[in-house]
């Protein structure tokens, strides 16, 4: 195994981490809040949309870093890796803020 | 040049005697181009095909593919080469896309400042975290979503190579559309 494939892939598994924890944090709203919303009286507001994409997203980005990262210097990757992993962080913050949106 | 200064009569021009070659009348009246003439097309050539230079283009870009393969493809129709190696006419076809490119540069520049700068604002109104670790990982979250738009937009900048305008402007637009800062909602709406 070649120097660069060895630092390819410490860092998918370094930025892999960063990804997981937004992922544990989606499933656990996935969990939790239609649980909130039932226990409030409003389930019928629950937005399965936003709850499902929040889980799908970081597994999505992850996979297309990956992806787009084949064949290509380990920098390039590493820019890749980051730029998805800043894509899931900023669309997890916009899933909580329409969710709060959607409940006025 | 020995050979040729004796074996005609006397050259016309003693200085310009170095530039010549016996024969090169001869081969100019056939249509034969000499060595020195195709060096001077292909180098034309060359600096036509490069692209403009100004502060938003990374000089250190690889060329397209296509633009190489294209330069150094064999002429299959037969036909003389001629418009391609008229420096004049290749920049008048390169200015447009060159235009179009600084255009979409400043353009998609000014968007992912001012999406940079909805999420510096954004994240003001935004709070998570009830102990100490989850309140710093979310303030890390919210870091990487302020340094989202700027470093998609190098990213789009770094790996599309310049000359796939239309993947840059896919990828800038997918970027923008991801990269909304939606806590800003509540501000926007009435």
């Amino acid at each position: 195994m070649t120097r660069a494939r060895v630092g390819a892939l410490v860092a998918a598994l370094l930025f892999a981490v960063g990804y997981g924890w937004i992922l544990f944090g989606a499933i656990s709203n996935l969990v939790a809040l239609p649980e909130l919303y039932r226990a409030l009286g409003i389930p019928e507001t629950t937005p399965w949309a936003l709850l499902v994409a929040g889980v799908a997203l970081p597994p999505v980005l992850y996979a297309g870093a990956l992806l787009l990262g084949r064949r290509r210097a380990t920098v390039d990757r590493v820019i890749l890796l980051a730029v998805g992993l800043a894509a899931a962080s900023a669309t997890a913050i916009s899933g909580v803020a329409i969710a709060a949106v959607l409940l006025r | 040049m020995a050979a040729a200064r004796d074996s005609g009569p006397a050259e016309p021009d003693d200085d310009l005697d170095a530039l010549t070659w016996a024969g090169d009348e001869d081969r100019a009246r056939r249509g034969v181009r000499t060595a020195r003439e195709e060096r001077a097309g292909r180098f034309a050539a060359e600096e036509s095909d490069r692209p403009d230079d100004d502060d938003l283009d990374d000089d250190d870009e690889p060329e397209p593919a296509d633009a190489d393969a294209d330069a150094a493809a064999p002429d299959r129709t037969g036909g003389p080469r001629d418009a391609q190696h008229d420096p004049g006419a290749l920049a008048a076809a390169a200015a447009p896309a060159g235009a179009a490119s600084r255009a979409l540069t400043i353009a998609s520049a000014l968007v992912y400042l001012a999406l940079t700068v909805g999420w510096i604002l954004a994240v003001q109104l935004t709070s998570g975290g009830t102990d100490v670790l989850s309140a710093l990982l979310w303030q890390f979250g919210e870091f990487l979503a302020i340094a989202a738009p700027p470093l998609w937009f190098v990213a789009v900048r770094v790996l599309v190579p310049p000359g796939r305008l239309g993947v840059r402007v896919a990828w800038l637009l997918l970027g923008a559309g991801l990269l909304l800062p939606w806590p800003l909602l509540p501000v926007v709406l009435p």
